[in-house]
């Protein structure tokens, strides 16, 4: 009986192997690898006028000018040494995903006098020439501030549909003049301040950006 | 006695017959699907299939819209990115470049050439999906990804025919599970040859998304609103199986 039980084990493990061979040939499998994926935390760094940007950083150089002599004309020929230029830098680093940066500018003072541009390009230094650019001096005050204003929203607009990938660097400026004419009585250019707060919020460039 | 004896000794040569059989059969197995080269030659019951695969190098992420392998190999214009580039040895996951976010698109090919005029038929499989870096099984990032088979075509007298998935059984958008073990269909019984008078190649292009609308969630099984959860995971899909029959199941 013994005998009949393992000659029937033998049998079946034979018949076995056989089906796992014949379906081997019949068959043609191969394993390969594919991907590795990894999602890492934005890290950005950022200066401005190439120092490590904090929190909170003092400009004491804003300047007051007058409007007609000054920003349209350049009479005197010092708009642009009298400029305040913030100069930013967002250094996106090597181990971020592909990227985008929200930039939003807000003043505090919304009686402010002051008149900022935002450039995009490094390689401007002449504003007056930039700003007359973008203007037309014939028009009226409160229309050259409001053509201003829509420079600054597409200046904005290109930095925050900008991709960037690891490793690069997004670049703008902000150049602020004071406005004597805007400003409050009593003028007080000595003692004037304000809070220009400037947002980073770098986010992955094409999905979540909660 | 020498019956007996005679019967042992039959029995010890079965047994020892099993047990180098088995050997065989098993280092026959993983030697088939342990191999690692990615172009090979292999000739089994008649078929003769040569397998190659590429990813598609975007340095933005956003995947191939050029589903044409042969003209726009990293090769053929001699560049590294917006192009296919052949993985010579994928014998480890192709690791790529930098950081993956939601949004994100990965597409690859694999070219099954057939050799000879003898028909076979490929499946096409992913399996031994894993997440790394997690905390609860909840918030494994392999949930957040899919796939999709985007084209399926023929190479033959050195051009590519149009898309024709839609002939054959193929895979649209599936994400993958956070059970372990599954294995994800990418394409099931696509003939190797088209037209039988020409030896061919048929090419699966497929793409793998980092889903934005999936979300994470808390220990105690609140919903995040966004993928944060995800963050410094991986997500590896260790292997693609491919299995050449030389005739179609019924």
């Amino acid at each position: 009986m013994k005998k009949y039980i393992l000659v029937m084990v033998v049998f079946l493990l034979l018949l076995s192997m056989t089906m796992t061979i014949v379906y081997g040939w019949f068959t043609y499998v191969q394993r390969k690898s594919v991907s590795t994926f990894t999602s890492n935390d934005i890290d950005v760094i950022i200066y401005l006028n190439e120092d490590l940007a904090v929190e909170t950083m003092d400009l004491s150089n804003l300047a007051f000018v007058d409007f007609e002599d000054d920003i349209l004309n350049d009479t005197n020929h010092a708009l642009n040494d009298v400029a305040e230029v913030m100069s930013f830098e967002m250094i996106l680093s090597g181990n971020s995903p592909v990227s985008k940066s929200l930039i939003t500018l807000d003043i505090y003072d919304t009686t402010h006098p002051l008149i900022y541009m935002i450039i995009t390009d490094p390689a401007i230094v002449d504003y007056h020439s930039y700003l007359a650019s973008l203007i037309n001096p014939l028009d009226t005050k409160e229309n050259i501030l409001t053509q201003i204003d829509a420079h600054n929203q597409t200046q904005i607009d290109t930095l925050n549909q900008e991709i960037m990938l690891p490793g690069e660097t997004q670049q703008f400026k902000v150049v602020v003049w004071g406005d004597y004419d805007a400003l409050s009585e009593p003028k007080d250019i000595e003692n004037y301040q304000t809070t220009l707060a400037v947002q980073f919020k770098v986010v992955n460039a094409y999905g979540d950006v909660s | 006695m020498k019956t007996a004896q005679l019967n042992m000794l039959k029995s010890i040569g079965y047994l020892m017959l099993s047990v180098f059989m088995l050997t065989v059969v098993t280092y026959a197995w993983f030697t088939i699907t342990y191999e690692n080269k990615a172009s090979l030659t292999s000739k089994i019951s008649g078929v003769e299939a040569e397998y190659t695969f590429y990813v598609y190098q975007n340095k933005y992420h956003t995947g191939s819209n050029t589903l044409n392998l042969y003209d726009n190999t990293c090769a053929v214009l001699e560049q590294d990115d917006l192009c296919y580039q052949e993985v010579t040895n994928p014998i480890t996951p192709e690791l790529i470049d930098g950081s993956v976010a939601p949004g994100e698109r990965f597409s690859f090919a694999i070219a099954i050439n057939s050799i000879g005029t003898n028909q076979g038929y490929v499946n096409l499989t992913l399996g031994n999906i894993e997440s790394i870096g997690y905390d609860i099984e909840e918030n494994k990032i392999q949930k957040a990804f899919g796939y999709e088979v985007t084209k399926i075509s023929h190479y033959q007298n050195d051009i590519e025919s149009e898309d024709h998935k839609a002939l054959y059984t193929y895979q649209s958008f599936r994400h993958f599970e956070i059970t372990d073990g599954q294995y994800y269909d990418l394409v099931t019984e696509v003939p190797m040859i088209y037209d039988i008078n020409y030896s061919s190649t048929v090419i699966i292009y497929f793409d793998v998304y980092y889903d934005p609308s999936i979300f994470g969630q808390d220990l105690d099984g609140t919903p995040h609103t966004n993928s944060h959860a995800f963050i410094n995971q991986s997500f590896v899909i260790n292997d693609v199986y491919m299995n050449v029959r030389s005739t179609k199941s019924s």
